[in-house]
């Protein structure tokens, strides 16, 4: 799915543009947006079984919070994905280089010039640490987000009246998962777009 | 020892009961109590019974402190309310003669009552599952941390 043709130079923008962008792709924002549903609906079990909050008594606040944070949790993909795409680029670059190379025929060796291979590289390096970003980051906001839960819930807010848990649990959850991620990028703290 | 007689009991009780079977062989219950006799008597005799078994009342330290326990197997011990009637001479001399008859031994009076509420031992597993949920998400937690660290360093 490599661009080809006349609008090389601009293929190549676009490609450090979106290397460098915080948006995601369509594909991309389902995939968090889904997760985060999921995982934010995760803790509806355990305050309906566990400490007896009716689910049609309580349903509004279910589905606040389930909102709330699946927005929350999203975000946190956003950041976490963003911050480690660089690193595993880099990480990846050398391996991707020799893979691409080697898929290359003969013929088309001599063909290409040196520029289209490096910009065949470059997407290639972009796609694969794009994807591998996005489901590390699912993966380790996914763990974060419930120990908390459990911890929040089980061992922090024991005493108090469960109408509070899922209030306070999920929203401290999710506000946790951001700040860690709101990170410190060469010392200062980055700012959401 | 002296023996008095109790006139118009009134009794602040307070009881214990096995909550954790693991630990234990059997369950205990023990009920302690304040009694105070509108005579002033200040040591009487008392004897409890629960569920047809009879036990003494041991005199606390303090003067009016009165302290009952028996135990029984986890298996025995169910949980609910059980009574502990609370005999004194007289009376508690009149039920042994109604066992040893054979009568009713429901139509003695005791002096009072106790309610105890069991509310049944633990059986479970030794670690909390809320607790070991939460030392497991740790430890999967710190691998992915320690992936991130790897992967940011």
């Amino acid at each position: 799915m490599a661009p080809k043709g006349s609008s090389k130079q601009q293929s190549e923008e676009d490609l450090l543009l979106q290397d460098f962008s915080r948006n995601l792709s369509a594909k991309s924002s389902a995939l968090f947006y889904g997760n985060a549903l999921i995982v934010s609906a995760i803790p509806i079990w355990l305050f309906w079984r566990i400490w007896h909050m009716d689910l049609v008594q309580s349903a509004i606040l279910y589905a606040v919070m389930t909102l709330v944070s699946t927005y929350l949790v999203a975000f946190a993909y956003k950041n976490v994905k963003f911050v480690l795409k660089h690193k595993v680029a880099q990480k990846r670059e050398d391996a991707v280089s020799k893979e691409v190379t080697r898929k290359l025929s003969e013929a088309d060796n001599r063909k290409m010039s040196r520029k289209e291979k490096d910009e065949r590289i470059l997407w290639k390096k972009n796609e694969v640490a794009d994807y591998e970003a996005t489901t590390f980051s699912i993966f380790y906001n996914n763990t974060l987000f419930l120990v908390l839960v459990i911890i929040a819930s089980f061992f922090l807010l024991k005493n108090f009246n469960p109408t509070v848990y899922p209030l306070s649990t999920i929203m401290s959850n999710a506000y946790l998962g951001n700040i860690w991620v709101l990170n410190k990028v060469e010392g200062g703290w980055m700012v959401p777009n | 020892t002296n023996c008095e007689s109790c006139t118009d009991p009134v009794i602040t009780p307070s009881a214990y009961t096995t909550s954790d079977a693991v630990i234990s062989s059997e369950s205990v219950f023990i009920v302690e109590l304040s009694l105070a006799c509108a005579n002033g008597a200040q040591s009487v005799a008392l004897y409890a019974d629960v569920n047809g078994r009879q036990f003494p009342v041991t005199r606390g330290q303090d003067v009016g402190k009165y302290q009952v326990s028996w135990s029984m197997p986890h298996k025995q011990a169910s949980s609910g309310t059980y009574q502990v009637k609370f005999f004194d001479e007289e009376s508690y001399s009149s039920l042994r003669k109604a066992q040893r008859n054979n009568e009713d031994v429901d139509s003695i009076q005791p002096l009072f009552s106790v309610n105890v509420d069991h509310r049944g031992a633990w059986n479970g597993p030794w670690v909390a599952t809320e607790v070991m949920a939460a030392l497991i998400g740790i430890l999967v937690y710190y691998l992915a941390f320690s992936a991130k660290s790897t992967i940011q360093a």
